[in-house]
């Protein structure tokens, strides 16, 4: 009897200890989840006339988003149009394919683009980081095609979005905005890695701005994305 | 132990134990991909070759202005109406390597260049633990001859050429570098 006893204490140590762990690491500031408040400022003072390049993200069917094909596993948002066809195989179950069309300041369609994704292998929850390796394409008609890669974080989205909606199907709707961006130069930017026509031989860097308005398991994300570019004099 | 540790012994215990195992459970790699070593040939030159291959089956998405060589897919999407986009198209796909294994994602763009009579087209490969690979051909370049044009990490100062072939409803992609491998 006082061995069931002391086992059920001792399981139920466990199990608080777990979550006491679990919970201290949800609330843990990570420096790097600050970045919006810390890099975005500097970025902004830094960069005069950047071009921008933004889409809004939406399930209309003659939105800016024209695909959007993930593995599907967990069923975070449906693909866009809906497919049988994902990303399912070992080397490419973490990442995305996506196309959209491109606005720029004024909302003016300008570009065509893909954002291509890998899982980063440094991603681990225990340091609060969710990465990707991501590769825009922008295709602007007329004047070249710009090649841009980042190294993404989702940790924030992950815990206050995903998180709660996987779990207990919970929706959100508000305005978070947030720095996606989280390197891979040592300033946190991302970088400008090819170009052709009026791009080509230029260097630069660039951020990946984003405002969700819409969290709702199963259904599109709904808010607006936005590269900042900025090229070297 | 079991007269001389007070139950809350055993409670700390646990909880040490809990804590230990949760964070050696958040301690794992969230995404932990095989990747595939490079399938490198060297040809009489002495350059790297590369073959990759995009089967029918591995197209994700087609889209353009209806004009487009590839029919859409999937069936139900937006076509390309902008007429600042117009005689843009974009193919996303799954990019395998020699042995038939899927290695990476990649895109296929053509567009207006310089020449508004003429289509450029430019590739984006993200091969998984590899790296992102840019490439671009012009239309005064030779048909179907892209030039590397931008890379990171295994492709960051890689300098060649790509050229594509279209195979099976899909594509065959050979990478080959620029002067003698060391």
């Amino acid at each position: 009897m006082t061995f069931l006893k002391n086992t059920l204490l001792f399981l139920g140590g466990g199990i608080l200890g777990a979550a006491l762990l679990a919970t201290g690491l949800y609330y843990f500031p990570f420096p790097h989840a600050a970045r919006t408040e810390r890099i975005l400022p500097a970025f902004e003072a830094s960069a005069k006339a950047p071009e921008i390049f933004r889409y809004t993200l939406s399930d209309q069917r003659d939105g800016d988003v024209i695909s959007l094909v993930t593995s599907g596993s967990p069923a975070i948002f449906p693909m866009m149009p809906a497919t049988d066809r994902v990303l399912s195989e070992p080397n490419v179950k973490d990442g995305l394919a996506l196309i959209n069309k491109m606005r720029d300041d004024d909302g003016n369609i300008v570009a065509i683009a893909t954002e291509l994704e890998s899982g980063h292998e440094g991603s681990r929850l225990i340091k609060g980081k969710v990465m990707t390796h991501t590769t825009w394409t922008v295709i602007a008609p007329g004047r070249g095609v710009l090649f841009l890669y980042q190294v993404e974080d989702n940790w924030t989205l992950f815990k206050r979005f995903v998180l709660p909606g996987l779990l207990f199907n919970k929706s959100w709707q508000g305005s978070w905005k947030n720095l996606n961006t989280l390197g891979p130069r040592p300033d946190g930017y991302g970088q400008v890695i090819g170009g052709t026509g009026e791009f080509a031989g230029k260097r630069g860097h660039f951020i990946e701005f984003a405002e969700l308005r819409d969290f709702s398991p199963g259904k599109q994300l709904a808010g607006t994305m936005e590269l900042r570019v900025v090229f070297d004099e | 132990m079991a007269k001389s540790c007070p139950r809350s012994g055993y409670v700390l215990l646990g909880g040490v134990v809990g804590a230990a195992a949760m964070a050696a459970m958040l301690s794992m790699p969230m995404v932990d991909p095989p990747g595939a070593a490079p399938l490198v040939q060297v040809d009489d030159s002495g350059r790297s070759v590369e073959t990759f291959h995009v089967g029918a089956e591995d197209i994700l998405a087609v889209t353009h202005d209806g004009s487009g060589a590839m029919r859409l897919f999937p069936q139900a999407i937006q076509q390309i109406k902008e007429p600042a986009l117009s005689g843009s198209e974009v193919v996303t796909m799954k990019v395998r390597n020699a042995q038939g294994t899927v290695i990476g994602v990649g895109a296929r763009y053509v567009a207006i260049g310089d020449d508004p009579a003429a289509r450029d087209i430019s590739w984006t490969l993200v091969l998984t633990l590899r790296g992102t690979l840019a490439a671009h051909c012009a239309p005064s370049a030779p048909d179907q001859c892209s030039e590397v044009v931008g890379g990171t990490d295994e492709f960051a100062a890689f300098r060649g050429r790509m050229t594509e072939t279209s195979e099976n409803g899909g594509y065959r992609l050979v990478l080959t570098s620029e002067g003698r491998m060391e």
